[in-house]
């Protein structure tokens, strides 16, 4: 005898939300294995919004996202277009995070509705893989959100939002929203706490931490070791400091990332 | 036997009449060509041209403007400019160079077109017909055709609204070629059996004679030309003199009748006129949308390509207003076209009135012409890369959109460099690939760079920003040289020691001490 539930749930109108959300959709890994694990699709969605909320300035924001550009402006003919950055975003680091600097593509509109515009524009043209965009949240209307993931559907590109913390407690129909704070606990800048606010098929997470392997966690690492791999450099041709793996998209969650701008999972 | 010396011997002349040139050179800037709006132009305060809509309400050609606008208050008017439209058929000669290189001008509303070598390529004559009547239709001009084996025959057939029917003349043409005998004649023959009972009809008043002859032709009761031709040749040149026996010689083919061809125009250059000023942007968008379609087309049958569109919005009184727009890289593609001319206009301020739209293009390329792929799912999916730079940059203007390169440069400063979007420079000092700034040699390497680097406030040697910052590793020491360029405002000169510093809020930022001053400076983030 089967039971009420299994029957309900072999009928044929009933969807689940788990069901078939890998198969159809682009992702990309993140690079952090158990970022990876909690994300639907096993990595970052390729074709819709994701909002990068936060206050702090330089909490490891655009580390985090390293992996992904540097794979996406290596593998495809396409723009990753900043709109409106707050700073400059410095060519040689990018370039040793691995990402293709030739692709990297910056905007700059004088006025709000300009920046939305560009970033709608860019997202749809279907000639940028990657669009980060820094709006003005006094002025970002919920529909303005809503034109925006449309336009990352349309274009096939995956945009990201940088937004204060304020806005956590809005809704939006961003694809995934993560929340990134500093970890209290490592103070030397090599990881992050991030917390998924909403994400397609799942429930908001807990509080995962994040560990980058980069230059500046390993310089950090202490004198001696820094000392070393400064007598390692030396000997190693400038080009060889760039990386240029190709990975897989979605469906690689359990694999570890490549090397040098990657993160290598995180400490448990 | 050559193609140029078949033309010769078995011509046949396509003449596209139109009849209401003047007036449709300002109604076809209107959507439909106006057809909705009675419209008339006037030459000598007299109506000469009406569209169908004026005809409908009872106006008639020749009647005085007074009298018209008092029947039809709402009647659109335009004077009749004999110079605008000389270049207008120009232009449409210019057009009509796409269905043989042999076009020539029958002023001062008419264009023959020596047909005989396209047949084939145009899969026969009923194609061909429809092909020039559609496109003239789409220019927003309506066009009568007529055809004959000489050109005044044509011309005198397209006036009279008497076509010969093309399916019938096609079955006479499909005669097998004989070599033996003359092929002209034979040629001539053949159309002649077509289009002789028509030209036989054909009323005297539409053959291209003087006035005072037709008079005198009139009063010896002759009406066609059928009448005209069964007089005595002798005689009719007694009293009427050559110029008569001429016209009538080459009207039936006995005597040669060359005509100068048109060359094509080496440029781009169309004119739009406007019934009524226009004062809108959005006004504009539609005569924008026909020069660019016109312009797509004239590019597509040269297979050229241009990145380099020229607007000028012309009014007597208020001078011209140029627009200018510019593509990333040549390309035909209209929609692309109207795109970016949308935004530039759109950006463009104190537009004034505009009695007249057009459109130069000069710089041409030869367009590379990428093949359609067989299988496009399969083949590269992504658009054009330039496409959205010219779409950002007609809106945002050309310098909000850059690329960066790293440089090869110690000083972070100098380390980068911006340049077009997509532009490949190759330089001594900008390459693409990591310098020795990138490679590992160095410290660590904010994301984020301050450019210029910010002045902190300091409290006892201690560095400030957004509360006290941890000073965590370093110092790495670099020298700005005495010689490094003027960019650098005065108090960041010296020689300066990095640090890697943790910031209230958890972030890590990049700052410097200037050991020449002791002042610190916030010269990036680690984002």
């Amino acid at each position: 005898m089967t039971l009420p539930i299994e029957n309900l749930l072999q009928h044929r109108h009933l969807w689940r939300a788990t069901d078939g959300l890998e198969a159809e959709r682009g992702t990309l890994t993140t690079g952090f294995a158990h970022l990876d694990a909690v994300l639907a699709g096993g990595g970052w969605p390729t074709d819709g919004v994701t909002e990068i909320i936060g206050d702090t300035p330089g909490v490891g924001e655009l580390r985090l996202l390293l992996p992904a550009l540097a794979e996406l402006s290596q593998r495809r003919q396409r723009w990753v277009a900043w709109v409106a950055p707050p700073w400059l975003p410095y060519a040689p680091a990018l370039a040793a995070a691995g990402v293709d600097v030739k692709r990297v593509l910056l905007i700059h509109p004088k006025r709000h509705q300009d920046l939305l515009w560009a970033t709608e524009q860019a997202l749809k043209s279907g000639t940028c893989s990657a669009v980060l965009s820094w709006p003005d949240p006094r002025h970002l209307r919920h529909a303005d959100l809503r034109r925006l993931q449309l336009a990352a559907r349309e274009g096939d590109s995956w945009g990201v939002l940088f937004r204060p913390e304020a806005a956590a407690e809005q809704p939006s129909p961003a694809e995934l929203r993560l929340r990134l704070a500093a970890d209290p606990e490592q103070t030397d800048g090599t990881g992050l706490r991030l917390r998924v606010i909403k994400r397609r098929g799942g429930w908001p997470s807990e509080e995962l931490p994040i560990r980058f392997d980069d230059l500046l966690t390993r310089r950090l690492a202490g004198p001696e070791q820094a000392a070393a791999l400064r007598q390692l450099a030396l000997w190693q041709p400038p080009s060889s400091s760039r990386v240029a793996h190709p990975r897989g998209i979605s469906g690689a969650a359990g694999k570890p990332p490549a090397p040098i701008a990657a993160g290598q999972g995180a400490r448990p | 036997m050559p193609q140029h010396a078949r033309q010769q011997e078995r011509p046949l002349w396509f003449c596209l009449y139109l009849p209401r040139l003047g007036l449709e050179l300002f109604t076809r800037s209107l959507v439909d060509a106006g057809a909705a709006k009675p419209a008339a132009l006037i030459a000598q305060h007299r109506l000469c041209q009406l569209n169908g809509a004026a005809q409908a309400r009872g106006l008639r050609p020749g009647q005085s403007l007074a009298t018209a606008q008092s029947i039809c208050p709402g009647l659109a008017v335009a004077w009749r400019e004999v110079d605008r439209e000389a270049a207008a058929l120009a232009h449409l000669a210019d057009w009509a160079w796409r269905f043989t290189p042999r076009v020539s001008l029958a002023p001062p509303d008419a264009l023959l077109l020596e047909i005989s070598g396209s047949l084939r390529l145009f899969r026969g004559l009923d194609r061909l017909q429809q092909q020039i009547l559609a496109g003239i239709r789409e220019l927003g001009y309506s066009g009568l055709p007529g055809m004959a084996p000489t050109p005044l025959a044509a011309v005198a057939l397209a006036r009279a609204g008497l076509c010969p029917d093309p399916e019938a003349l096609a079955a006479e043409l499909d005669f097998e070629q004989n070599e033996h005998g003359s092929l002209r004649q034979a040629w001539t023959q053949a159309v002649a059996q077509a289009v002789r009972p028509l030209l036989a009809h054909l009323p005297l008043d539409h053959l291209d004679l003087p006035a005072a002859e037709q008079q005198r032709l009139a009063a010896m009761g002759l009406r066609t030309v059928a009448e005209l031709l069964r007089l005595p040749r002798a005689a009719l040149g007694r009293r009427f003199g050559r110029q008569l026996l001429d016209h009538l010689d080459r009207l039936t083919g006995r005597r040669p009748d060359p005509r100068e061809p048109v060359l094509p125009a080496p440029a781009f250059n169309a004119e739009l006129h406007f019934l009524e000023d226009v004062s809108h942007k959005n006004a504009l968008v539609f005569p924008m949308r026909r020069l660019i379609g016109e312009l797509a087309d004239w590019l597509r049958v040269r297979q050229l390509a241009s990145s380099h569109l020229c607007w000028s919005l012309r009014h007597p009184r208020h001078g011209e207003h140029r627009i200018e727009v510019r593509c990333a890289q040549p390309q035909r593609d209209p929609i692309r076209f109207l795109e970016l001319s949308r935004l530039h206009l759109e950006r463009s301020a104190g537009l004034p009135e505009v009695a007249a739209l057009a459109l130069q293009v000069e710089a041409l390329e030869a367009h590379g012409g990428r093949p359609d792929t067989l299988f496009p799912l399969l083949g590269e999916e992504d658009g054009d890369p330039a496409a959205l730079i010219d779409l950002l940059s007609a809106r945002l203007g050309r310098e909000a959109c850059l690329g960066i390169l790293p440089a090869d440069d110690h000083l972070p400063e100098q380390a980068w460099q911006t340049l077009m979007p997509g532009a490949v420079r190759k330089g001594n000092r900008i390459t693409s690939e990591p310098g020795p700034e990138t490679g590992a040699s160095l410290g660590p390497r904010p994301l984020w760079l301050l450019d210029p680097p910010q002045p902190l406030t300091s409290r006892d040697g201690q560095p400030y920003w957004h509360g006290a910052l941890t000073l965590q590793r370093g110092p790495e020491r670099l020298d700005v040289m005495p010689w490094r360029p003027a960019r650098l405002p005065e108090p960041c000169l010296g020689p300066r020691d990095y640090w890697v510093a943790r910031h209230r809020q958890g972030g890590h930022c990049w700052i410097f001490q200037n050991l020449s001053n002791q002042r610190w400076f916030l010269h990036g983030l680690f984002a």
